[in-house]
C-alpha cells in the first residue's frame, strides 16, 4: 500500500491543475446537489412534516360568545375523538392602522397567553411573545418580505385598546389567527367569537367525510346557532401542496441537470487524467506494480480531491441552502420552519459523491491495470488515424490552417468529444431556460403591477400614524382633512395627472367558496389599469365583474354568469365579464355596483401624462396641502419570484462553472496530448497566436454544436416550468408569459454554447501558445 | 572451472503479432554473472525478447525460465512480483516518473517490496551516491539531464538488487560522451557480478560491456560470437 499511496500522493501534488480542478467540479456538484435535493425535500410534502412538528389543528370552530359560555366551548375538548386541543381563545376582528392599514382588511386577533398548546403549537421566528397589555405578535403568512423582523417595534391603533406595539412574528401552521393579543386585550377590542383549535387521531381526520363526523361529534350537544363557523386543514394543506409544487418542479430539472452534469465532466476529468497518464502504468507495471496496484493508484488520485471537494462542497451546500430556506421560510409560508439540511441528507450526499466518482473512476483505472506495460510504453501520445477523412477534407478547405487543424482535432478523442458535448449541450440548455424563465417571471410581474399604466398612488389615511414614511413615499403634514371627492379632485388637478381611478377594499361572500374573497370596487378611468385579459373583456359599468380564476373554479362560473355576491350583508348580483390574469381570488367591480359599501381608505390610482416623471408627481402631492395625503409608487415587486430567481440564478452559474471547466479540461488534455504535433507546427512556422487559434477553434466548434443541440431543450424546459408554475398559482398564463423568447434572442441564446466552450478554453490556448518548441520536441 | 548457474533459458520461444513474427523459435541461455548484448537491425526482435524476459509479454509458444521460473505458467500478480525482486529494468527513454523526485523514484522499487521506509531510503542513497548523482536526489526528472536521469534509471533498477539487469538501448538517447558514462557503469556492475541482458544498437556498447554477444535478424539468432 505504501508504494501505491507515495505515487497516488505524489501525482495529486504534482498535477496542481487537475487536482484543483477535480476537486472544484465535485466542490460545485457537491454543493448544487446538495441545495436542489435538499430543497426539493423542504417542498416535498412541508406541510404534512410542519403540521406534525406544530401539532397543527385538524378543525377550528368559532363559537359564537353570546350564546355559549367559555367553560362550555372548554368542555368540547372531552369529545370523542379528540385527541389534544387548545382554547377557548377570543376573538375579535379589527382593522390595525398607523396610518398605514396593515393587511388588505381586518385582521383575525385572537386572545392567546401562550404560544404552546395541545394544538396549533405557534413558532415565534422574530421577537418574543404578546405578554402585556398593548402587545400584539402578527403571523408570518402576511407576508412581511425578505426582513420580517423590520416589522418588531411599530405601533398600531387598535379601536377599544389604542395603541399595540409588534413584538413578535409568529408561525401557525393552522393559520388560526392573523394576530394574537392578551386575551384580556381581545375582550377590549370587542370580541365576537370564542375559538376551540381541535386535533384528532390522523387517520380519522383524512378527509373531508372524517373531519364532518369529528366536528359533528365536537359540537354534538351545542346550541345550534352557536356554531359560529368551522375550518379544516385540507384547504391550508391543498395551497402547501400547490405552491410546493411551483418550487418543486424546477428544482427537480434542477438536481437533475446538476447531477448529469456532475457525471458527464468528473467522468471525463478522470477518463482523461488515466489516458494523460498512460505511460506512467507502464512504468509502474515494468518496475513491479501489480494490476490491482494499478487501479487502486488512480482509483486514489481521483477519490482524494475528491472527497477534499465533497466535504467542502458539502459545507458550502449546507450555508446556500439555509439561507434560501430561510429566504423561502420568510416568503413562502407553507414551508417547515427548519432552515438547517437534514444531517441524513447531508451524509448521504457526503457518501454518494465520492462513491459516484469512484465508480466513475473505476472504468479507465480498471483499463489502466489490464493495459500492458508493453503498450502502454510504446503508445504514442495521442491516437493518430481517427478522422483522417476531416482531416483531409479540412485540410483542403479554404479555412485558415489553425482554424481547420483546431476542427479536426474534436475527432480523435470521440468518446472525450462526445462527453464534452454534452456538458455543453447542459450549460446552454440551462442558460436558454435560466434567461426563458427569468423574463417570464418579469412579464408575470409586469402584468400584476401594470407598471406602464399605474405609476403613482395615493392614500388617505385616518388621522394619526408615522410623519416618516418608508422607501419612495412622501406624506404632505397633516393639518385640514379632506373627504374622499375632495382627494380624488386634487389629484385629477395635478400637472400630469392622465387619468385617476379610485379603488375601494372590501371584502365579500361568494356562493360556492368558503373564505370571503377580496372586493376591488373601482370609480373612475377603470378601463385604464392595464389589466391583463385572459378571457372576456373588462368592466363597463354596474352590474358587471370581471374575477380571477380562481374564483371560476371554485363557483364552476363561466363568462356570462352571474355572481351573487354578499357585501356588508346585502346581495349584490353581477354578470361576469372577464377573468383577470392574477393569482387570487378577487372580484372586480365598477364602484356603481356597491356604492352602498363603507369606503375604507379608498387607494387613488394616478396614469401619469407622458414627460411626467413619478417623482415630481409625487413631490407636487407632497407639496400640494396639509391632509396627510401619502403619494407613493405602487409595489413593483407583486409576486415571490425574488428568492426563485435567485435560486435559479445560483444553480445556473454553478452549472456554468462546471460545464466550463469540463471544457477547459479536456482542452487542456487535447493541447497537452497533441504537445509534440504543436511543436511541430510552430517549428515550421506557426505563431503562437495561431496555435492559440486552433485550441480555441477546437472547442467552439464543440460550442455551436451544444448551442443548436441545447436551445431547444432550454426552450422545452421553461415552457414546461412556467406553466407548472401557473397551474400550482391556479391561473391560466397569457401567451406572453409563456413564449418569451424573441428570434434576435433565440440566435443571441444559440451563441451560449459558443460562449461557455471560447470563455473555457481561453486559459489552455495560452498554454499552447506558449510552449516552447525546442522543450517539447526534446522531452517527448 | 564449473560453469555458472543458468539464470535465463528461452527454449522454441516464438512470438507473434498477428501476421507478424517476431521471434522464430529462439532458444538461448544466459548464464549468471554474463553480460549478453542483443545486436540487430529494427524489427529483428530484439525488444521483444527483452520483454519476454522481463515479464512483460508473454510467448506464443516455448517457455521462457528466468531464475528457475516459468514465466508463462504465471498470472499477472505473481509476474510483478517477479520483476519486483528478480529484474531491474534500464530503458531508453528512462522511464522515470514525473510526479517523483528522483529519491523517490528509487525507492519505490524497494517500497513495493516492503522494504521499511529507512533502509530503503538509505540504500536508495548509497546507490544514488555510488552513480554520482547524490546531490540530485531531490530534483524531479524534467530537471535533470540525459545522463542523470539514466543514472537515476540504472539505480532504481538495482534498487532491490536483482539477479538479472535488462537494459533496452540504454545508451540511445544519449549523447557519446554520457554514453559512454553509462557503459562504464554497467562494466563495472557486471565486474562486481551483477548479469546483463542489453539489448542495443551501439556496436562500442556490446564490445566494452558484453562477455557475449547475440545477433538477431528476422526474429532469429543469426550469430553468436564472444567478444
Amino acid at each position: 500500500m505504501g508504494a501505491t499511496w507515495s505515487i497516488a500522493r505524489a501525482a495529486v501534488r504534482r498535477r496542481r491543475g487537475q487536482t484543483v480542478l477535480i476537486g472544484v467540479i465535485v466542490t460545485l456538484c457537491t454543493a448544487a446537489l446538495l441545495i436542489g435535493i435538499a430543497l426539493l425535500a423542504a417542498v416535498t410534502g412541508p406541510f404534512d412534516r410542519t403540521f406534525a412538528q406544530l401539532h397543527g389543528a385538524h378543525a377550528t370552530v368559532l363559537y359564537d360568545s353570546t350564546k355559549i359560555t367559555d367553560d362550555r366551548v372548554g368542555a368540547t375538548a372531552q369529545a370523542d375523538g379528540v385527541v389534544a386541543a387548545s382554547g377557548p381563545f377570543p376573538m375579535a376582528s379589527a382593522q390595525l392602522q398607523n396610518g398605514m392599514q396593515m393587511g388588505a382588511g381586518p385582521m383575525r386577533i385572537a386572545g392567546r397567553a401562550e404560544p404552546g398548546g395541545g394544538a396549533d403549537q405557534l413558532r415565534l421566528t422574530h421577537g418574543r411573545w404578546a405578554t402585556a397589555t398593548g402587545e400584539i405578535v402578527v403571523g408570518t403568512h402576511l407576508r412581511w418580505g425578505p426582513d420580517p423582523g423590520r416589522i418588531l417595534g411599530r405601533t398600531y391603533t387598535l379601536p377599544n385598546l389604542g395603541t399595540a406595539t409588534v413584538v413578535g412574528v409568529a408561525y401557525s401552521v393552522t393559520q388560526s389567527a392573523d394576530a394574537w393579543m392578551r386575551p384580556d386585550d381581545v375582550r377590549r377590542i370587542g370580541a365576537t367569537s370564542t375559538q376551540m383549535l381541535y386535533r384528532f387521531a390522523p387517520e380519522s381526520a383524512a378527509t373531508a367525510a372524517h373531519l364532518e363526523q369529528r366536528l359533528a361529534a365536537v359540537t354534538a350537544g351545542v346550541p345550534t346557532d352557536a356554531v359560529a363557523g368551522t375550518g379544516d386543514y385540507l384547504t391550508n394543506r391543498e395551497r402547501a401542496g400547490q405552491r410546493a409544487k411551483t418550487l418543486s418542479s424546477f428544482l427537480t430539472v434542477f438536481a437533475v441537470l446538476s447531477l448529469i452534469v456532475a457525471v458527464l465532466v468528473i467522468g471525463n476529468v478522470v477518463s482523461g487524467a488515466v489516458i494523460a497518464g498512460y505511460r506512467s502504468i507502464g512504468v509502474l507495471k515494468a518496475i513491479g506494480f501489480t494490476p490491482g496496484q494499478v487501479t487502486a493508484v488512480y482509483l486514489l488520485m481521483m477519490t482524494g480531491p475528491a472527497l477534499i471537494g465533497c466535504a467542502v462542497g458539502a459545507v458550502l451546500g449546507n450555508l446556500g441552502t439555509s439561507w434560501l430556506l430561510e429566504q423561502f421560510q420568510n416568503n413562502v409560508y407553507v414551508l417547515g420552519l427548519d432552515t438547517t439540511p437534514s444531517p441524513v441528507l447531508t451524509v448521504a450526499v457526503l457518501v454518494a459523491v465520492p462513491v459516484l466518482v469512484a465508480v466513475t473512476a473505476l472504468v479507465p483505472a480498471l483499463r489502466a491495470g489490464r493495459t500492458t506495460a508493453t503498450a502502454a510504453l510504446s503508445a504514442v501520445a495521442s491516437p493518430t488515424g481517427r478522422g483522417r477523412a476531416v482531416q483531409r477534407l479540412l485540410s483542403r478547405s479554404r479555412l485558415p490552417r489553425a482554424v481547420s487543424l483546431g476542427l479536426a482535432l474534436p475527432v480523435v478523442r470521440p468518446a472525450r468529444t462526445l462527453l464534452t458535448l454534452l456538458a455543453v449541450v447542459l450549460g446552454s440548455a440551462t442558460v436558454v431556460f435560466s434567461i426563458g424563465l427569468t423574463e417570464s417571471a418579469g412579464r408575470w410581474n409586469d402584468a400584476l403591477v401594470r407598471a406602464d399604466h399605474v405609476q403613482v398612488q395615493v392614500m388617505n389615511p385616518p388621522p394619526g400614524g408615522p410623519t416618516e414614511v418608508e422607501g419612495e413615499a412622501r406624506r404632505q403634514p397633516e393639518g385640514t382633512r379632506m373627504t374622499d371627492p375632495e382627494v380624488e379632485a386634487f389629484v385629477r388637478g395635478i400637472p400630469g395627472a392622465r387619468y385617476v381611478t379610485t379603488l375601494f377594499y372590501g371584502d365579500a361572500a361568494v356562493a360556492g367558496i368558503t373564505e370571503n374573497v377580496d372586493l376591488n370596487a373601482y370609480r373612475g378611468d377603470s378601463a385604464q389599469l392595464g389589466y391583463e385579459i385572459l378571457e372576456g373583456r373588462w368592466i363597463s359599468g354596474a352590474g358587471e365583474a370581471a374575477v380571477g380564476a380562481e374564483v371560476l373554479r371554485l363557483t364552476g362560473k363561466s363568462i356570462g354568469d352571474s355572481l351573487t355576491l354578499t357585501v356588508e350583508g346585502r346581495t349584490v348580483v353581477v354578470r361576469i365579464v372577464g377573468e383577470i390574469f392574477g393569482v387570487h381570488s378577487e372580484v372586480y367591480l365598477d364602484w356603481a355596483s356597491v356604492s352602498f359599501m363603507e369606503p375604507r381608505m379608498p387607494v387613488y390610482f394616478v396614469g401619469l401624462s407622458p414627460g411626467t416623471t413619478a417623482d415630481r408627481f409625487i413631490e407636487q402631492v407632497a407639496g400640494g396641502g396639509d391632509a396627510g395625503l401619502i403619494a407613493t409608487t405602487p409595489d413593483d415587486d407583486e409576486i415571490d419570484m425574488a428568492v426563485l430567481l435567485s435560486v435559479v440564478g445560483a444553480l445556473t452559474a454553478a452549472l456554468l462553472v462546471v460545464a466550463g471547466l469540463g471544457v477547459a479540461h479536456t482542452a487542456v488534455l487535447n493541447t497537452r496530448e497533441r504537445r509534440r504535433d504543436l511543436a511541430i507546427v510552430k517549428s515550421v512556422g506557426m505563431t503562437p497566436a495561431q496555435a492559440a487559434v486552433m485550441v480555441v477553434t477546437s472547442m467552439a466548434a464543440l460550442g455551436i454544436l451544444g448551442g443548436v443541440l441545447g436551445l431547444p431543450g432550454g426552450v422545452a424546459a421553461q415552457r414546461q416550468i412556467i406553466q407548472l408554475i401557473g397551474e400550482a398559482a391556479g391561473t391560466r398564463l397569457p401567451q406572453g408569459i409563456v413564449d418569451v423568447y424573441t428570434a434576435p434572442q433565440l440566435a443571441v441564446l444559440l451563441l451560449s454554447g459558443v460562449l461557455i466552450a471560447v470563455l473555457s478554453a481561453l486559459l489552455p490556448a495560452r498554454q499552447a501558445a506558449r510552449i516552447s518548441t525546442a522543450e517539447a520536441l526534446h522531452t517527448e | 572451472m564449473a560453469e555458472a548457474e543458468v539464470l535465463v533459458q528461452l527454449s522454441a520461444v516464438y512470438k507473434r503479432y498477428g501476421e507478424t513474427v517476431a521471434l522464430d523459435g529462439v532458444d538461448l541461455t544466459v548464464r549468471q554473472g554474463e553480460s549478453v548484448a542483443v545486436m540487430g537491425p529494427s524489427g529483428s526482435g530484439k525488444s521483444t525478447l527483452l520483454n519476454l524476459v522481463a515479464g512483460l509479454d508473454r510467448p506464443t509458444s516455448g517457455t521462457v525460465t528466468v531464475h528457475g521460473e516459468e514465466l508463462s505458467a504465471l498470472g499477472e500478480g505473481a509476474l510483478a512480483r517477479y520483476r519486483r525482486r528478480r529484474i531491474g529494468m534500464v530503458f531508453q527513454f528512462f522511464h522515470l516518473l514525473d510526479d517523483l523526485p528522483v529519491l523517490d523514484n528509487v525507492m519505490l522499487s524497494a517500497r513495493l517490496v516492503g522494504t521499511p521506509h529507512k533502509q530503503a531510503r538509505a540504500r536508495a542513497l548509497g546507490l544514488l551516491e555510488e552513480l554520482g548523482i547524490a546531490a540530485r536526489k531531490d530534483a524531479y526528472p524534467s530537471q535533470l539531464s540525459g545522463g542523470e536521469r539514466q543514472r537515476a534509471g540504472v539505480a532504481r533498477a538495482l534498487m532491490n538488487r536483482p539477479a538479472l539487469l535488462l537494459a533496452d538501448e540504454p545508451t540511445g538517447a544519449l549523447d557519446s560522451r554520457t554514453g559512454e558514462q553509462v557503459m562504464d557503469l554497467l562494466l563495472d556492475l557486471n565486474q562486481i557480478g551483477q548479469t546483463l541482458l542489453i539489448v542495443t544498437h551501439d556496436q562500442r556498447l556490446a564490445e566494452r560491456c558484453a562477455s557475449r554477444v547475440i545477433n538477431f535478424e528476422d526474429g532469429k539468432v543469426s550469430e553468436l560470437e564472444s567478444v
